[in-house]
Formats: C-alpha cells, structure tokens, sequence
C-alpha cells in the first residue's frame, strides 16, 4: 500500500506507526463511548438537559355586580420572593441596603445576619414583594441576588362580603366561601412542560420527547352579590348591632325572590382576607347564614299557615277559639302574650299578626283527620311543605363552602311526634340556616316558586365576555293564590304595633318577626333568646322586588324579632331606593 | 379518438403515440465537459446542502427568540395585572368613601318618580 | 542543486492536501454556522448583553478561514529561498511578540492592549482586527528556524554533537518555551512546540542515546511545569481519579469539562443528533465552539462522523509525512516533518483530552476550532508543505541518497517527471 511506504532510514515510518496506533486508539474509544456506552452517557446528557416545569394555572379572577356590569373584587397580582445566595454574593451590605430601601417592611429583619452566613445558597430576604419593588432591586443588578415569581389574591374592596369571598390557603387552595366551595373551577388545571432546555433554563424544541400541555386557567366567577346592596348591609348590619349591644352578632341577607340571586349576604362580626393572619376569632371567618342552623321561631308560621292554605283547609279570615294555650298530647303550648280582648274566636289573620302560637297550632290541626290533633296525616303533609317543597332541614346547594344541614325532623323518625311538629309550627324543633329560612320565604312570597339561593350569576370567558349561569331547578312549592294571600297576611302582620311606621308610602311591605329561646346546656332558656325578622318589599302587593331575612343573637341577653326588625328597616328603605322601585299611588 | 385538426392524417395510419412528436431534434452547440459538470454538481450539492443548514440551525435560533418573546408576554401580563390591581384599588367602595369627591356629595332630598 | 533549479523543475503538487484541508475547513465553517447562535446566547446571557448575532461566529470563522487560504497560498507560492532567509527573523518576530505581550500585560497590565485571565496572558487585542496569539507566530518562527539550524548542523555531520547542535538548538527552544509555559502559563503550546522540535529531530536523525537523553529532559522540564502549577496539578488529579457524578454539579472544575464533553460525544450513537440539534453546545460544555468542537462533532455527526474527522486527518498528517519523506532538501524535509509535529501534536491532544485518554491541556483542533491566529499559522504552515509537494521524489529519498545529492541527480530528475506525469493522470 502506498499510503503507508515510509521510509525507515527518515524514521518517518516511526511517526507514521505512531499516528495509526493513536488514531485506533481513539476510534476504539469512541466506540466504547458512542456505542457501548451511549446509553450511559444519553441518561447524563438526558437527566442535566431536560427539565419538568409546572406551568401554573391562573387561579380564576371573581367579579361582583356593580348595578348591572361586573367588577372585580378578587385579582391575582405577581408577587416575588426576594432571596440571595450568601455563597456568590460579592456586595453583602451594597444588598441589605438596596433590599431594605425597596421594600421596607416586608424584608426580613436580619437581612445582613442572613448574608453573613456565606456557607448558605439559599436566604430568602422578603416575601410578597410587588413587581414595582422587585424591579428597583432588579435595577441595582446585584449578582447573587434572586427572585421567585408567586402569585398572590388581592382584595381591593378590603372586608368587604370576606365571608362569601373565602380566602385561599398558603397551599394555593380555597378556604372558605366560593373561594373553596368552587376550587376546583377556579384553580384550573395546571400544565406540564417537559422539554431540553440550555444551561440557562430556556426551553428548547431538540428532540422528540418533548411534552407540553398548556395550563387551563381557572374561570374567571361573576357572583350576584351586588357591591353596593353588600356593602350597605355591611354597614347597616354593623351600625345595628352596635345598638344592641356591643357583643351583639348577627346575619343578613337580602335575595331577589323572582330568582333565587343572592344580593348580598352580611355576618357580623367579619374580618378582612388581606388581614386573614391577623384574626383571633375564628367565628368571623363563618357565614352564618349558611353555618349556623338555628330555630328561627315565629318566622316559619307563615310556613305553616301557608301549608294549610295551599291544601284548603284555612283561609287568614278563619277563625278558631284562642285559650292562650292550646294542648298537643301531654303538652301545654302558650302563646307569648295573651292579651284579655283577643281570647275567644280570632282570624289566622290576628293570630299571625299577634303571633299566636295557638293559630299556627290550630291551622296545622286543620290538615289532621279530626282536625283537632297534630296527627302523622297533619305531619306527613307539614313534612312535605317544610322539607320537601320549601327545602327547610336541607342544603340549599349554595355556592359556598362549610353550608350546614340543618334539621327538620321526619315524621316517621320516633323523635317526629305530635309536639315536635307542634313547635315545628311555630318555627321550634327544628334546625334551619337563615339561608333556608330566606329561600322559602322567598317561594312564600314570590308566587310559590322555590328558587334554590345562587350566589353565582355567571362566568367572565378569556375575552372577557359575561356568560349568565345556567338557572337551577325549580319547583312549584305552593299555588300562586297561597302565596298571594300569604303576601298579603305577611303585609297585613307588618302593620301590627306600628311595625311599618318607617316604611316610604306607596310600597308594599310586609315581615315576620321570630323569637327563639335558644338551647344552653342542652334546656331552653329564655334568659338567652334570639330574633330573626324575614320581610319582603316592593311597588305593589302583586311584585315583591326583595327580600331581607335578618338575625340577631347576644350572649345572655333577651333579643327578639323586634331587634331583627331594626336592621330590616333601614336595609328595606334603601333598597327601595337603590332598586329605584316607583311607589304605587 | 380521432384528431379533427388536421386533414393531412387519419387515425388509421398514424398511431397516437408519433402524431407531436418533433422529427427533428434540437441539439446544444454548447458541450459540457466533465470538469464543468462536476463543478455543476458540487455547487448544486453545497446549495441544497446551505438551504438543508439553514432550515435545520434556525430551530435553536427561533427558540430563544421565543423565549424571548414569552420573557415579555410574562412580564406584560404582569404589568397588566399589577394595572388592574391598581385600577381596582382606586374604584374600591373603600376609596370612593374616603375621596373629597364623595365627601362634598349630599344625598337626594326628594325622588320623584314618573308614573307610567 | 540550487533552489532555482528546483523551482523549474516544479511539477503537480499533492492536491490531496488541500482537498483533505479543505474539507476540515469547510467542516469547520458548518459546525460554526450550527453552534454560532447558541454560542453567541450563551455569551450574550453571560455579560447581559445582545452585542452577538447569531451569525457572528460563522462570519469570524469564515473570515478567519479567508485569511487562512490567504496564508496556505502565499505560503505555497513564496519562494523557499526566501522563507529560509527569513527564518531567524519571524523567530525573532514572535519572541518579540511574547516579550512585548509580557511587558505589556504581566508587568505593566494594560488590559486594552493584552488579554489576561487568572494571571495568564495569551494574546493581544488589536481592537476592530480581533485579537491575535504570538504563541502561534513563535511557533512558526521555531519550525522554519530550528529547521534551517538543524539541516546545518547535519550538512556538517554534526547532529549528534551536544556543544555543537543538542545545546543550541536546546536553548532556542528553551527560551521559546520559557514565555510560552512560564509567562503565558500555556503548557499546550508548549507541549506543541516541544513536540515540533522532536519530529524534526527525530527525523533528522538523532542519535538513540541523544534522543533518549532529550526524551528525558523533556520528561523531567514537563514534570516541573505540572507540579508549580495548581491547575495543572488538579487536571492531572482529575484524570487519574475523580467521581464523574460528583462534577455534573460543579460547572468549574476541570472534571466537569472533559464529563460534558464525554456527554457530548456519547449521545452522539452511530449518526449523531443531527445538525442543529447540538444541547451541548447551549451552554453546558465550556469552549464549546473552540477546544471542545470535537466533541461537538461527535454529538452531531455521531461514531460514523468522527471516524470520517479522524480519517481526514489521518490523510492530511500521511499526505505530509508523504511529501516530507520525498523531499530532497534536508531543510525541506525538516520544515514538512515540523508541520507533521505541530499538526499531530495538537489533534492527538486535543482529542485525546476529549476523550478523557489524556489530561486536559486546553489547546485548538487545527482546522476545526473557532479562532483566527491558530487557523492562519496552521494553514500558513501546511501551505509550505503544499508548496514544497510540488518537489517530491517519485520514490523515498533514503537518508544516505540525500547526504550523497550530487551523485544521484541524474535519476531523480527522470523520476520527478514521471511523478509529475502520474499527477496528471
């Protein structure tokens, strides 16, 4: 072979030698490392070069009404970690002082002890640092000096409607509210990116295997919560009940009855969600209206009397023979107050207005076979109106979370006897959330559609679209003739003691107080008694535009439904205000 | 099926394949010889070789560019965002209460309404 | 014979060089144009600038590479008489250089002038030109100068003598490396030059017992410079030891280069990643455009493309050792010997570094790696070989033959036709 005719005596041949042995050498080597031990070194190259991120759904942004567009109460803002790697950093103080004048309070308070400790990668020097801040750090260029990208909520409106809101966990999940009763819609679902990326992080499209399933962001939640009605309930529930008492809680809320909205929804006390690290009691962050069952008394005779009118077995001018006290079984019920001229034969009407227990007794003895006892006949049909038609002692399904049951004892249940049912009447024996209490006395009222309560009234699509909610179910609860008369005895029961003297002329308003000795140390006890007040209003008697039910309750003390009443009143005064409603001459 | 053009053949004689086709062939004075024909073929092979390099190195290129691009989509989304918590700040009940624009405001004394 | 006699009696020369040469340029050029961009990213997001374009790097080298193919052909051309005279001059050229690279960065530090990193200044900036590597110029001037000294010594049959030629050529080539090594703190370079001296030698005809001394000099003077430096100490360390997932993590250790590039070669298979598909070169292996562009090669062309790089250059290093051993000047044959020595010397290194066969040393793949000074003096250098192929013999001009020249003349002139003639076939 000519390639290789060297001469011997120039010793060329000897580096000729040489060059093949080495080149065999090397072409040996890479064959062990390209071919034997490509898979090896492939799982290296694979583990630094490909990268799994997270892309981070955006949580679902939520929106209240203001009149009729949508405004925002809940926002993600882009919040950074500021943290600086004590090991690299060349300038300490030239970063304490740049941090510290950034920032202010939000950096750590040993920002120079931490970056003394130059064994550490990782100190993270504040938190929660707007991108406005992070920039004038950004702008020092201090090497060694990082910044991790969160996302955090932002509550522009402060406390306002905080209960309805929730909050969400530094777990990025909803506590509380809408926050965490829609998680899973809001959250979205996260995306995976799996792909090459250069030594910097950036990705880059070499190679097959790369995987990228984009975020699904959450959606974006419109609530019927109007901003203003919330907001002036806050306000009227909290100046109210500074009246009463100064340990005075309490609960209100105001429904469009035509559909089941929820328009504002106010508990007392309440808390701030930016401020949610700074709240002792935890009873602020409950809703009561939908946490705390109680009995709302009085209020649910028009239940009762609405269930024996729907079947026709009284009509409000039937009358019956008031004692004062009526005998159910073993027991003596009393009315509250027996004044001497009302004893003898009375309207429902009257019984309703004085808010004789012996009325709604009587007109739920009517639905019995002998009409004089609370019989299972009297029961079963009381049971189909309570529970079945008006949903009392069952969750509303509200978009909220933590809703508590509530109960409404069955008839066939041992414990759902004669008395019980008696007391049922009169809004005793039984568990229900104001929440309930609002969305059957809205069907009373509305024309005896049972509407189930929404605080959702759409969504916000990625154009930015208003896409209404999907109605709810509803159910015929009672006639609509029922439900005329009941406006009407409803009306008629606000009359009585002067209990509209406030009410604008020209409006149709009616209300039913309730008061309820309520259960310490498992007995009744008078010395502690709670009111509730459950109202509509409108132009005319024919078109009920809201309805207000309110709760009041104060440790040790008597409160009753009149005390309910004096939120009700200056709430339904501006609502008709607000709604702009025409009085009717 | 028969040509109708001409009458100066009939389908019977002439067989479709011969009746276009030129009797007399064009030939190139100009000959290439085996040294340009070889340059010929080099510079074709480094042509399509360029367009193959240039479609297969611009990947990484677009790649950072897009990162680049995707670097300023965040940091707008950001700026929009931190916008919009700022626009949301201002239009608060909260702040609309406490502006001198709200405090001079009184509230109407009388609501008159028209009747239809 | 005169050189004039020569220079008529030229016939073809050895167009395999410049094709072998060409092809590992234009191989060069590509991988530029495939790697420049994340190259100019990586630079880029390093001193937070956007000063470097995708094309930058392809553009330098193609450049580079003008310039270089301006250099092979003069170098070609220029007569050798006048390459001989001038010699001692480039020699002294590139001590100038060094001298003045040392006065200016190692003693006086004006960083506009010379570019020093960790103590160790290698070249100077010329500003818009670029920069330039008088390392590479010594090394030119040592093969043209030693060339001529030795041929010397052996006309007068003194090659063997230490007071007359192993001292002389001993202190040349000392003082060379004493810059390279001591001041530049370039070991590699050293290494090279020392390995040109050696080739020559060798070819030339150094006594066993001579040559085996000077191996030991060689052996001790390298012993020396790896025990004063650290660095070079801890590139030793890491090749006789050290825990390859341990330097995954630590980008700066000089475990992690040959790791990365080991990484680089071995995703390669049998075809490669295919061009434009290179993750190494985004950043995780340093020097990836220059020191490392073998490994590069190798995750993109695969086992198949480095064996035709291997190839190419094998050929190119036979194509000289071809031309030098028919060559019937002992200076010529000296100067392409040279040349094998310098070539061989930095792709044996280069790539057995790569390989992770021999320590790291940090010096170009000829023809390949991105820069400009080492492109031009290596082709300037192969050029002269090109050059002087134009002058071989049809058959190997046996040492004796050469000493006797006068009485063979006859017959080396009818086979220099028929070479001549073959060449045309």
């Amino acid at each position: 072979m000519k390639l290789l005719k060297f001469s011997r005596s120039n010793r060329t041949h000897i580096l000729a030698v040489g060059v093949i042995l080495l080149m065999a050498v090397f072409v040996v080597r890479l064959f062990d490392l390209q071919i034997l031990q490509h898979d090896y070194y492939s799982s290296l190259a694979n583990s630094e070069q490909v990268r799994q991120l997270d892309l981070p759904a955006k949580r679902g942004e939520i929106y209240m009404m203001s009149g009729d567009a949508p405004i925002k109460v809940v926002l993600n803002e882009t919040v950074y970690t500021v943290w600086a790697d004590p090991h690299v950093l060349i300038d300490a103080n030239a970063v304490t002082a740049a941090v510290t004048s950034a920032v202010g309070d939000k950096a750590v308070s040993n920002v120079a002890e931490l970056l003394s400790d130059t064994e550490s990668r990782y100190k993270v020097l504040a938190r929660e640092v707007t991108s406005a801040e992070a920039n004038k750090i950004k702008d020092e260029h201090l090497y060694g000096v990082g910044f991790t990208a969160g996302i955090k909520r932002v509550y522009p409106e402060g406390q306002l409607a905080s209960q309805v809101l929730g909050f969400v966990n530094a777990d990025g999940i909803g506590q509380y509210g809408v926050e965490g009763a829609l998680d899973d819609e809001l959250k979205g679902t996260d995306g995976l990116l799996k792909t090459v990326v250069d030594i910097r992080d950036v990705p880059l499209t070499i190679g097959s295997s790369n995987v990228n399933v984009p975020a699904r962001d959450g959606t974006n939640v419109v609530l019927s919560i109007d901003r203003s009605i919330q907001n002036k309930a806050e306000e009227v529930l909290q100046t109210q009940l500074k009246q009463i008492g100064d340990t005075a809680t309490g609960s209100m809320i105001v429904m469009d009855p035509n559909t089941g909205k929820v328009l504002a929804m106010a508990s007392y006390p309440t808390y701030s969600p930016e401020e949610i690290n700074k709240v002792t009691d935890l009873a602020a962050l409950n809703n009561q209206t939908i946490t705390d069952p109680y009995e709302p008394a009085s209020v649910l005779k028009t239940v009762a009397f609405s269930a024996a009118i729907d079947q026709g077995v009284i009509e409000p001018d039937t009358t019956y023979q008031n004692k004062g006290w009526i005998q159910v079984e073993d027991r003596i019920i009393n009315n509250a107050s027996k004044p001497a001229a009302l004893m003898g034969e009375i309207t429902m009407q009257t019984a309703l207005n004085w808010s004789f227990n012996t009325g709604a007794v009587t007109a739920a003895e009517q639905l019995s076979l002998d009409k004089t006892t609370v019989d299972s006949q009297a029961r079963n049909i009381l049971y189909q109106y309570y529970h079945d038609r008006l949903h009392l002692g069952e969750r509303t399904g509200i978009e909220l979370q933590g809703e508590a049951k509530g109960t409404v004892v069955a008839p066939t249940d041992v414990q759902g006897n004669a008395v019980r049912y008696a007391n049922m009447t009169f809004g005793q024996g039984l568990n229900v959330t104001s929440l309930q209490t609002a969305a059957a006395f809205s069907a009373i009222v509305n024309g005896g559609v049972y509407r189930p309560p929404t605080v959702v009234a759409g969504t916000i699509d990625d154009v930015g679209t208003f896409v209404a909610a999907e109605p709810k179910q509803t159910n015929q609860a009672l006639s609509s003739s029922t439900s005329d008369k009941m406006r009407e005895m409803i009306h008629t029961a606000r009359q009585q003691f002067g209990y509209n003297n406030t009410d604008p002329e020209g409006y149709y308003i009616g209300g039913k107080t309730g008061t309820a000795q309520t259960i310490e140390n498992g007995e009744y006890t008078f010395k502690q008694q709670t009111g509730t007040y459950a109202g509509f209003g409108g132009s005319s008697s024919s078109s009920p535009a809201y309805v207000i039910v309110t709760h009041v309750f104060m440790k040790d003390t008597q409160l009753g439904g009149f005390d309910a009443k004096t939120i009700f009143d200056p709430m339904s005064n501006w609502m008709i205000d607000y709604l702009k409603l025409a009085p009717k001459g | 099926m028969p040509n109708r053009r001409t009458s100066y053949y009939s389908s019977r004689r002439h067989t479709q394949m011969n009746r276009n086709y030129n009797s007399v062939s064009y030939v190139s004075s100009v000959k290439l010889g085996p040294i340009t024909h070889t340059v010929l073929v080099a510079l074709m092979i480094t042509v399509l070789g360029l367009i193959y390099l240039t479609q297969a190195t611009k990947a990484t290129s677009y790649d950072y560019a897009a990162s680049a691009v995707d670097g300023k989509i965040a940091e707008m989304t950001t700026q929009k965002g931190d916008l919009e918590v700022e626009n949301a700040r201002l239009t608060a009940l909260q702040t609309i209460k406490q502006s001198t624009v709200a405090a001079a405001m009184t509230s109407p004394s009388d609501t008159t309404y028209v009747n239809q | 014979m005169n050189m004039e006699t020569l220079r008529q009696r030229a016939h073809r020369p050895d167009y395999q060089i410049v094709l072998y040469v060409g092809l590992l340029m234009l191989l060069g050029l590509v991988t530029m144009y495939a790697i420049g961009p994340q190259r100019a990213q990586v630079l880029n997001s390093a001193y937070g600038v956007d000063s470097y374009t995708g094309t930058y790097f392809v553009i330098k080298q193609a450049t580079s590479l003008a310039i270089a193919l301006g250099a092979f052909f003069i170098m070609a051309l220029v007569p050798f008489r006048l390459i001989k005279q001038y010699a001692g001059w480039l020699l002294i050229a590139g001590l100038g250089a060094s001298a003045l690279l040392l006065l200016t960065g190692n003693i006086l530090h004006i960083d506009q002038i010379a570019h020093c990193t960790l103590g160790a200044c290698r070249w100077f900036e010329l500003g818009p030109l670029g920069s330039f590597q008088p390392a590479e110029l010594l090394k030119f001037g040592m093969l043209l100068f030693l060339a001529r000294m030795i041929a010397d010594k052996m006309a007068k049959g003194k090659l063997n003598d230490w007071e007359e030629s192993i001292i002389p050529i001993l202190l040349v080539t000392a003082t060379a490396l004493g810059f390279i090594v001591i001041f530049q703190k370039d070991l590699g370079t050293g290494i090279t030059l020392s390995a040109i001296v050696a080739t020559m030698l060798m070819v030339a005809g150094v006594s066993k017992s001579v040559g085996l001394k000077l191996a030991g000099i060689a052996l001790g003077a390298g012993i020396l410079s790896i025990i004063v430096a650290p660095h070079r100490i801890a590139r030793v360390m890491t090749f006789f030891g050290g825990s390859e997932s341990a330097s995954l993590t630590d980008a700066s250790g000089a475990s992690y280069h040959i790791l990365q590039a080991k990484i680089a070669i071995g995703s390669g298979s049998w075809f490669g990643l295919g061009i434009g598909n290179s993750v190494q070169s985004t950043g995780y292996l340093p020097e990836a455009i220059n020191d490392s562009v073998f490994a590069i090669l190798g995750e993109i062309f695969g086992f198949v493309g480095l064996f035709g790089v291997l190839l190419l250059f094998t050929l190119t290093l036979f194509r000289i050792l071809h031309v030098a051993d028919r060559l019937r000047e002992p200076w010529m044959q000296l100067v392409a010997a040279g040349v094998f020595g310098w070539l061989a010397s930095h792709i044996v290194l280069n790539i057995a570094s790569m390989l992770g066969v021999f320590p790291l040393t940090g010096i170009t793949l000829p023809l390949l790696s991105f820069g400009g000074t080492s492109m031009v003096f290596v082709a300037a250098a192969v050029g002269i070989v090109f050059g002087m192929s134009r002058y071989t013999a049809h058959e190997v001009v046996e040492k004796k033959e050469a000493e006797h020249a006068g009485s063979m003349r006859g017959r080396r002139l009818r086979r220099t036709r028929d070479t001549s003639r073959r060449g045309a076939r």
